[in-house]
Order: structure tokens, then C-alpha cells, then sequence
């Protein structure tokens, strides 16, 4: 059974409607990606799943359990970290970390243990007897994240947790949530606008626009059914071969073939399948050329078609 | 519920009275401003019989003043410390509950009130020559109304900072106040119109610091005690009922996030 099913969840902040009867599952230990453009009810979305907010109508069951009936029960398996978190800014990150931890109720040798532990994993020790307001935004969101670990969490919300990070520290970020998922057995949403982070960490997605769910499945499920080719480019040596690439037609799997003097484009699902007998047959015709270069559909691509297309599209 | 979910918030409050600025304040300034001003006031009218009851009746008026704000105050900044921060929703998605809240936070009211207490009774006693403990166990039952009250007012407070926004925090003024008049803190009860009396009787602080003047006076009734006791537990249940409603409310509503 799913860690995480979310059933027909709506919100209404009065008349608006930001999230409108959406349904999806999660599996346990997978990284799942929450997508949609600016106002589309990703936040909202987790905000509810993270117990901060009621849904008007629907529920989500965690782990078993139902977020508006065992509320409190949720809360102690749940985590929510989002971007430009803020803490006291008068305490450290020692004190904030032991004061969640203490509403989370774990005892004194717990809390040692566990804040120990998350000051080793997000490299704390330097900046530990700072207080807060004196950190910079990076060291900042590695208490927020620290934070919404206390309590080892079964599943872990992330509301764009690298918003506002540079690629350092936003790697260190991937690379935490990677191990806890692995180490901890962990289960991830996350919400990102960086859709190359998303395809990184996820195997499965959900799009949402407009508070709708546009689609959910693996991210290549969502480019197949899109229709969605990845391209190889090449650059023949000689002009006069162009006549010679009729082949590449009939090899099953190769849709489309353009040539624009020595420029050539092909399309192809998954090219890497058919590379090796598009080069035997440029070497049978005895055709040369220059250079080769894959460039894959990316989820962004995918992105913009389904915003655009509105709703509902396959 | 447990002990130490509900030690959380004290030892955030705890931290927050070293580190944060105008915590020290509610403490040691307002009370010794109170309690100093009291005093001069009854050096000025002193030498009669009459003169050392009003003394009375001005001291027992600012500790038990201090001791209910402290203790509303508790309650009150147990959130306002969150929202100041923006950091409510950590704690609206924490597994502590209520009770946690009202028990952590309530254990700081009283020890900041009891700290304040001990700084006026020195200073009562050195300057003054006023011993507040002359009231016997009885200051025991109107210290514990005073208590009881305050925490439910803070909840009042909190519920009202929920629903409308922290800007609402003013309201307490406004009720303190109002509580100030009404429950005849610095004069006798008898002093008041009656339809204003109707609703003093209403108010544990009413209770709480007549039980405590009267026992001081001489008097040997423990009953205003008792009503003052009872009232404010009747008070806390109430306001804990409308907080806890308060905060589903701005779940719902999403009034929480935008504190
Ligand atoms: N507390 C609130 N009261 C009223 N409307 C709200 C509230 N919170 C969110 N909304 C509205 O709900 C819609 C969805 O907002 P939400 O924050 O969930 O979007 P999002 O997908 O997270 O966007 P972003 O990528 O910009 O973070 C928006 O139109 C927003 O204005
Ligand atoms: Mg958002």
C-alpha cells in the first residue's frame, strides 16, 4: 500500500479555489516531484499534507493515517521544510533544534543523539553557537532542513528547498536528501521550479496548474505520452552525402530525418538503442562525418507543452 | 500530552527571557515601578489608621497587578514569540497539543510571577515596612486565581492574534484595563456603581485580591479564595476551549499562514 494516497484533496481559501480535488499516491522510499507553475497550489498542496492547513473537502491517509482525524499522530511521522525558513533570531541552532525536539518529544539522550547526528550531515559544527539572524541564507536553510528531520521523519515535505541556494550548497541539499531517503527509508515530496533538480531526484511526478492535477506518472511515462522525441545531430563531411542517408528512414524507431546542407537532425525515442546501427550504416555507405550529439527532450519541454495545453492533456 | 513536549515551551521562554530584549522588563521594572509609586503615594497620605489600610489596599494592588499580568503575559508571548519570528508554523505542525502549550508556558507564568513577587516583597518589606506574607495561606488560594485567570486571558489574547492577526495583541491592554477598573484592584469593591459591581463579581481577580486584603486586614474568611480559585478554573477551561477552536479555525481558514 501506498505511504502517502491523497484523496480527492480541495482548498478554498473563500471564493478562490487553490487546489481542486486532486488525487495521487506515493510510494514508500521514492523521491516524488510536485510541479506546476507560480500559484498553481503546489504549497498549498503540502501545507495540507503537512497538517498547517485543513483541506475544505478530501483527505490524505500517511502512513495509515488519516490527516484530519489523527492529526497528532501524522504530525509525529511528518516533516516540512520550505525555502526562506526563520527561526528565533536571537537562538542558535543548537537551542532551535532542541526546542523542536523537545515538542517532538524525544528525551534528552534522543535529542542529543539526534541533533548531534543532523549537525554532522549538514556541517552545523562551525556556525553552531551563532544565533540565527547572523547566518547567512545557506546556513540558515540547513537549520530549516535540520529542523524538519528532528523527528526522523517517514515522509519528508520539501517546498522548494534549494529556492535561494547557490549550486554548492544546493548540491549538498540533493545529496542529503538522496542518503536520508536511502539511509533512513524516507519517503520525499518535493516541490522545485529547478525542473533539472526534480529530474534528478524523482522517478515519478505530478504536474499541477491551476490548483488541477495535469498529470501524474514517471517522468518518462509524461514525455512518452506527450510524444515527446529526443534528437541527434550530425555534421556530414561532404555536402553530396545527404543522398546516401535514405537508410536511416527505414530503421525502425527513427521518426523524422531533416537535412540542411551538412546539418543533419534525427528523431528518435530512445536513441541510445539505435545509435550503434545508425553509425554501422554511415560506415556502410562509407558517409563521414564531423561530429554526433544527443540532446534529450528534457521535462521542461514537457512542462511548457502540458501548461499550455492546458488540462487534461495525455 | 507529555512532560517533556510541555518543557519545550518553557525552556523556549526560558531562552527567550536571556536573549530577547524587554523580557527582563515585565519582571523587574513594572512591578518595582508600581510597587515604588504605591509607596510614596502612602508615605504622602500616612499617620492615620486610615493611611495604613489604603497602604494596604495600593500594595496588595500591584502584586497581584504583576502577578496577573505575568502570568497572561506567559500564554500570550508562548505565540507572539512564534509570530514575531515567523516561525508559527513550526509549532502548528509539532505533535505537542494544547495542553502541552498551556501547561509549559503556565509553569513560566508562574515562575516569572513568583521572581517579580520576590523582588517586591524586598523591597516592600525594606522600604516600606509592608510584609505581604502577614496574609497567610490564604495569598496561596488568590495567587492561584490570579494565575488561573491571567493564563485563560492569554488564551483569549492568542485565539483573538489566530483568527484576526498579531496586531490584535493590543487587545490586551484593552482588556487589562478594563479588568483593572472593574475588579476594583486599588479600593474596596464597595466603591463601585452596582451594575459594574454585578460584573466585578464575575472576575476571579475580584475574588483573588479581596481574599488576599482581607486576610491582611484581619479578616479569617478563605471563601473569596475559594471563588477566585474556582472562577479562574472555570475561566481557563472556557479559554482553552475557544484557543483550541481559534487555531482549527485558522487552519481552515488559512489565517495561519499568514502570521
Ligand atoms: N492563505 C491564503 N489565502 C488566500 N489565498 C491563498 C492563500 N495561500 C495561497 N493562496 C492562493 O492559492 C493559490 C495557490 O498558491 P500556492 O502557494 O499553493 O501556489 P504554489 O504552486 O506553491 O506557487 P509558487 O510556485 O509561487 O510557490 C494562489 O493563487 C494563492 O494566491
Ligand atoms: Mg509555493
Amino acid at each position: 500500500m501506498s505511504i502517502v494516497q491523497v484523496l480527492k484533496l480541495e482548498k478554498s481559501f473563500g471564493d478562490f479555489k487553490a487546489v481542486n480535488k486532486i488525487s495521487f499516491e506515493v510510494e514508500k522510499g521514492e523521491i516524488f516531484g510536485v510541479l506546476g507553475p507560480n500559484g498553481a497550489g503546489k504549497s498549498t498542496t503540502l501545507n495540507m499534507l503537512a497538517t498547517l492547513i485543513e483541506p475544505t473537502s478530501g483527505t490524505a491517509v500517511i502512513n495509515g493515517f488519516d490527516i484530519k482525524k489523527d492529526t497528532k499522530k501524522v504530525q509525529e511521522i511528518i516533516g516540512l521544510c520550505t525555502s526562506s525558513t526563520k527561526f528565533f533570531w536571537d537562538f542558535n541552532a543548537i537551542e532551535i533544534l532542541n526546542y523542536y525536539a523537545m515538542l517532538y518529544d524525544l528525551d534528552s539522550g534522543a535529542r542529543k543523539r539526534r541533533i548531534a547526528s543532523l549537525i554532522e550531515r549538514f556541517e552545523i559544527s562551525e556556525f553552531q553557537n551563532k544565533k540565527f539572524a547572523e547566518l547567512s541564507t545557506g546556513m540558515k536553510q540547513k537549520i530549516a532542513l535540520a529542523k524538519s528531520l528532528i523527528n526522523k521523519p517517514k515522509v519528508w515535505f520539501l517546498d522548494e528547498p534549494t529556492n535561494g541556494l547557490d549550486l554548492e550548497v544546493s548540491k549538498t541539499v540533493r545529496k542529503v536528501i538522496r542518503d536520508i531517503v536511502k539511509e533512513e527509508n524516507t519517503t520525499v515530496l518535493l516541490t522545485s521550479h529547478h525542473l533539472s533538480e526534480v529530474e534528478e531526484l524523482s522517478k515519478r511526478i505530478a504536474l499541477i496548474n491551476k490548483g488541477e492535477l495535469v498529470v501524474v506518472g514517471s517522468i518518462k511515462q509524461v514525455k512518452d505520452g506527450l510524444n515527446f522525441f529526443d534528437t541527434i545531430y550530425f555534421t556530414l563531411a561532404k555536402q553530396s552525402d545527404a543522398s546516401q542517408l535514405e537508410f536511416i528512414k527505414k530503421i525502425e524507431g527513427f521518426e523524422y530525418i531533416r537535412v540542411e546542407e551538412t546539418r543533419v537532425l534525427v528523431r528518435a525515442r530512445s536513441p541510445q538503442k539505435l545509435i550503434g546501427k545508425l553509425i554501422n550504416g554511415l560506415e556502410n555507405k562509407n558517409v563521414k562525418i564531423y561530429d554526433l550529439e544527443i540532446k534529450r527532450a528534457s521535462l521542461e519541454d514537457a512542462f511548457l507543452k502540458l501548461i499550455k495545453g492546458g488540462s487534461g492533456s495525455k | 500530552m507529555t512532560l517533556t513536549q510541555a518543557k519545550g515551551h518553557f525552556y523556549k521562554q526560558y531562552l527567550k527571557l536571556f536573549k530577547a530584549a524587554g523580557e527582563w522588563e515585565f519582571i523587574l521594572v513594572y512591578p518595582l515601578v508600581h510597587l515604588f509609586s504605591m509607596g510614596f503615594l502612602s508615605a504622602f497620605v500616612s499617620g492615620t489608621d486610615t493611611a495604613r489600610v489604603a497602604l494596604t489596599y495600593m500594595f496588595v494592588g500591584a502584586f497581584s497587578w504583576n502577578f496577573y499580568v505575568l502570568a497572561q503575559k506567559g500564554i500570550t508571548y508562548g505565540i507572539l514569540h512564534e509570530i514575531w519570528s515567523d516561525s508559527v508554523k513550526h509549532l502548528a505542525t509539532a505533535p505537542a497539543g494544547i495542553i502541552d502549550f498551556i501547561i509549559g508556558n503556565g509553569a513560566y507564568s508562574l515562575l516569572s510571577g513568583l521572581m517579580a513577587w520576590l523582588l517586591m516583597y524586598l523591597c516592600a518589606k525594606i522600604f516600606f515596612a509592608f510584609d505581604i506574607f502577614t496574609a497567610g495561606p490564604v495569598l496561596a488560594l488568590g495567587l492561584i486565581g490570579l494565575w488561573l485567570y491571567g493564563m485563560a486571558e492569554g488564551l483569549i489574547v492568542n485565539a483573538i492574534m489566530l483568527l484576526k492577526g498579531p496586531e490584535y495583541m493590543s487587545i490586551t491592554w484593552i482588556i487589562t484595563g478594563i479588568v483593572m477598573v472593574t475588579s476594583a484592584v486599588y479600593y474596596p469593591l464597595s466603591i463601585l456603581p452596582e451594575p459594574i459591581r454585578t460584573v466585578a463579581s464575575i472576575l476571579p481577580t475580584t475574588h483573588a485580591i479581596e481574599s488576599i486584603r482581607q486576610a491582611i486586614l484581619g479578616g479569617n474568611s478563605v471563601t473569596p479564595g475559594i471563588n477566585a480559585v474556582l472562577l479562574g478554573i472555570a475561566y481557563l477551561l472556557v479559554a482553552s476551549f475557544v484557543f483550541s477552536k481559534a487555531l482549527t479555525r485558522s487552519k481552515q481558514n488559512g489565517t495561519i499562514l499568514r502570521l
